[in-house]
Order: C-alpha cells, then sequence, then structure tokens
C-alpha cells in the first residue's frame, strides 16, 4: 500500500517533469491572424489559445473593436448609422454634431497631449496635413512632376489649426469645429487608441496572452503561455529597406505597449528629396531630427502620441517629456546614432 | 524502486523535451482577413492570386516577397523579403498580406 502511493506519487512526478521539461503548456497552442482595410494598416493578432476556435473569438473581438472604431475615427467616408469624424469636418463653420463617447474621449485626450507636447501632438492640424497629403498622391500617380505645399499655401492653412477652435460640449455630447474649412485630423492617436480599446475587448471574452501589432502600435498582454516570462517584439532597422533582415533592436514586453514613428514609415521624393509624413507643426515641414523614435508606455494611446511629439521635439525636450509620463523611449537620429531615456532596458 | 521510477521520469521528460516538432518555416497570405494560400518556403516558386493578376511574390532561398504590384505607392514591393517568422508585408491598396510564419522562438513579431 505504502510502495504504490510512492509509485503514484513518481508517475506524476514524471508527468511533471514531461511537461516543465517541454517548455510549454501542452494545452495552449500559439496562433496568428493578420486583417487589413482598418486605420490603412496592418493588424496582427498573436495570441495563446487552448484551440483555434477559441483564438477566433479573440481575433473577431480584436478586429470587430477596431472596425467600429476605424468607422468612428475615419475622415474620408462618412457610414450609415453614427456620425463620425468625416461628419464633423462636414459641419466644421455650420453646426455642433453629437458623437459617440468614444470620439469625445479621443478629442479630449488629444488636447491634453497637445498641453503636454508643447503643441506637437495636433488633431486640428487637418488643412495643413491635407496639403501635404494632395500632393504626395499626385507623386504616386506621376512621380516626375512631383513638388510640395508651398509656404504660403502652408500658412494660410495654419490659419484653420487652432485647437481652441474645436469645440467640444460633454453634456450634449457634441462637437463644434467653430471656422468653416477646419478639419480633424486623429492620425497621430488613434491607433494606440483603438489598440487600447481591441485589448478590453479581447480581454472581455477571455484572452489573456497576446501581442497586438496595430501598424506599430504593439500590445502585449500577459505573458506567452510557453514559459517564457515576456513577448519578443523586435524593431526593424530603418536602414534596411529591402529586406526585414536586420533588427535593431529586440524589446522585451509584458503588460505594456509600444509604438514607433519613423522617416521611413510613409514618404515620396519631389526633386531628389524625400518627404515623409509627420509634420512638425512649428515648421509646418516634415520633421527632420530623427529616422524612427520608439516608445514604451502602459497605455498604448500615449505611447503613439508621445512618438509622434518625440519625432519633432529636441532630444532634451523629450526626454523630459517622456520622463513626466513616465514612458521609455529610443531614439535613432539621421546618422544612425542610438539615445535612450535612462530606464530603457 | 524509487530511483528506477525517477530515472524513467527524468528519461521521459528529455523524450517530451527534445521530440516537440520542428517544423520549417511557411507563409500565410490573407485577402482582407480571409487566408488564401499557406505555402512552404523550402520550395522556390512565383505566387500568382486568383483575381489579382498584377500582384506577383516570390519564394526564393526560404523568403518570400512581394516582387510586383500595381499599388501607387510600392510600400509592399519595397519591404523586401521576408525569411523569419513573425515578418509581414503587406500591400493595403490591393488588401493582400504576407505574414511568414513557424517556430521562432526569439521572436513573436517584429514592427517597423
Amino acid at each position: 500500500m505504502h510502495r504504490s502511493a510512492a509509485g503514484f506519487r513518481a508517475v506524476c512526478l514524471a508527468f511533471l517533469l514531461a511537461i516543465v521539461a517541454s517548455g510549454c503548456t501542452p494545452a495552449y497552442n500559439k496562433y496568428s491572424a493578420e486583417f487589413t482595410g482598418l486605420f490603412d494598416t496592418v493588424i496582427v493578432l498573436t495570441g495563446y489559445a487552448a484551440n483555434e476556435a477559441e483564438f477566433k473569438n479573440y481575433s473577431d473581438a480584436v478586429f470587430g473593436c477596431m472596425d467600429e472604431l476605424h468607422k468612428l475615427f475615419d475622415i474620408y467616408h462618412e457610414y450609415e448609422g453614427a456620425n463620425n469624424l468625416y461628419t464633423v469636418n462636414k459641419n466644421a463653420g455650420v453646426e455642433p454634431v453629437a458623437v459617440s463617447a468614444e470620439i469625445i474621449e479621443l478629442l479630449n485626450m488629444s488636447k491634453e497631449y497637445f498641453e503636454l507636447s508643447g503643441g506637437r501632438v495636433n488633431i486640428a492640424l487637418g488643412p495643413v496635413l491635407s496639403l501635404w497629403r494632395e500632393k504626395r498622391e499626385a507623386a504616386l500617380a506621376s512621380p516626375d512632376t512631383a513638388d510640395i505645399p508651398r509656404p504660403d499655401e502652408l500658412a494660410a492653412a495654419y490659419e484653420l489649426c487652432d485647437l481652441d477652435d474645436v469645440i467640444i460640449d460633454e453634456e450634449s455630447g457634441t462637437v463644434f469645429l467653430a471656422k468653416p474649412g477646419m478639419s480633424l485630423d486623429v492620425g497621430a492617436i488613434a491607433k494606440g487608441y483603438a489598440a487600447d480599446q481591441a485589448v478590453l475587448a479581447a480581454k472581455e471574452v477571455g484572452a489573456e496572452s497576446f501581442l497586438l501589432d496595430a501598424g506599430g502600435n504593439i500590445c502585449a498582454v500577459g505573458k506567452p503561455m510557453d514559459g517564457r516570462p515576456s513577448w519578443n517584439v523586435g524593431i526593424q532597422n530603418p536602414d534596411s529597406e529591402r529586406s526585414e533582415g536586420s533588427v535593431i533592436d529586440t524589446l522585451r514586453l509584458s503588460g505594456a505597449a509600444m509604438a514607433c514613428s519613423g522617416d521611413y514609415q510613409r514618404f515620396y521624393t519631389a526633386n531628389g528629396m524625400r518627404y515623409h509624413h509627420i509634420i512638425d507643426p512649428e515648421t509646418l515641414m516634415p520633421a527632420n531630427l530623427y529616422k524612427q523614435v520608439a516608445v514604451i508606455h502602459e497605455s498604448a494611446a500615449t505611447a503613439d502620441a508621445l512618438s509622434t511629439a518625440l519625432f519633432c521635439l529636441p532630444l532634451d525636450r523629450g526626454r523630459e517629456l517622456a520622463g513626466s509620463l513616465n514612458a521609455k523611449a529610443m531614439w535613432v537620429d539621421k546618422n544612425g546614432g542610438l539615445y535612450y531615456t535612462d530606464d530603457y532596458e | 524502486m524509487w530511483f528506477f521510477i525517477l530515472i524513467l521520469a527524468l528519461a521521459l521528460a528529455l523524450f517530451f523535451a527534445f521530440s516537440q516538432k520542428r517544423e520549417g518555416l511557411s507563409a500565410r497570405i490573407s485577402l482582407g482577413n480571409e487566408v488564401v494560400r499557406e505555402v512552404d518556403l523550402s520550395e522556390d516558386k512565383v505566387i500568382r492570386l486568383d483575381g489579382l493578376p498584377n500582384v506577383l511574390l516570390e519564394v526564393k532561398d526560404g523568403a518570400i516577397a512581394f516582387i510586383a504590384s500595381d499599388c501607387p505607392d510600392k510600400t509592399c514591393v519595397n519591404t523586401g523579403f521576408l525569411s523569419r517568422a513573425g515578418a509581414f508585408a503587406a500591400c493595403l491598396p490591393n488588401g493582400v498580406s504576407v505574414a511568414v510564419v513557424g517556430d521562432n522562438p526569439e521572436m513573436d513579431a517584429i514592427t517597423r
């Protein structure tokens, strides 16, 4: 009797050892799914689940949430059933537009980041960004005649970029752009905000171990279920344009978000010069201090907004801003020089 | 007896540790959010997708890339060859994405 109990214990131990040594809990598998068509980017979900059906549940929650927010923050199309930022822009100088709580929340956050960043994150910059977008699209269609917006055009457009003219009425749930010709563009924060919301949606249906990459806005939730203490995320070297072969840094993330801003993400060439898409509100030209900035913070919205702000700010002011928000950051300057916040690992 | 069982347990543990399948890399090609092809990256080939005659992908030396596309920005072609699990490329105007999948213990995702 005594002997068989000991034997039983040993067999249990054998199984436990087998599980530990094989390095994973056999009940979970790693899955991934991609989604194109939202926020003008690719959304990739990687995660652990008991089976494919369970993972499908998680990915449906993530993509469903992002799809909804994409429609709300879309400035190019109208959708039936709800007012979105397109509706708000269309009614600039006309009347206040009733919008969902998510839009109000995003706009309030954006106003906060405008203050914090000394005006570097400005969602009212729409008229200026439109000029650059028109030039970029024209350049892609006919590269030979590519050019950039004239300074006087940019200055005139900037007259309509005052964030104080974006009037939010929380009581009645409306947004009003006070002057005709104004327009919102939430590109600097919307993907991060949406990623945060999608993480909550996935957690609600039971997901606890996953990595969400929404076009460079990464949320690492929980730990990988294969026993590793954190998720490994590679940041691609901005110089290796033609291959993913080299990785500039590998981050170990758990319960954190990361965002990248770079001059290689979206750009066009005119008269031999490269013009990328991150416009400095101070100069109304593409910010030209760095090639790439990566920011780590617990909130993806903060990381997203901050990566744009740091991309436009001199290093010392950027360090100060990152520190004040408990964010970690990495900068890659024009010559490939690397700079970090003190606590960056 | 005790000792014998313990040795057996260790042997079993080692067996499990090393018998984990080491799969080669493959690429998953999606249209929208629907997977349309899974291709083994160990075999060189050129891939054309149904309904998208102007998009060409190539598998070469264990890597995959968009080699032609009728999109205006050519971001997909400029991404180049993908050879690590976790890497992906996309042609947004055509709604095509390619993700490299396989065992990659070092990297869960690669971002730009």
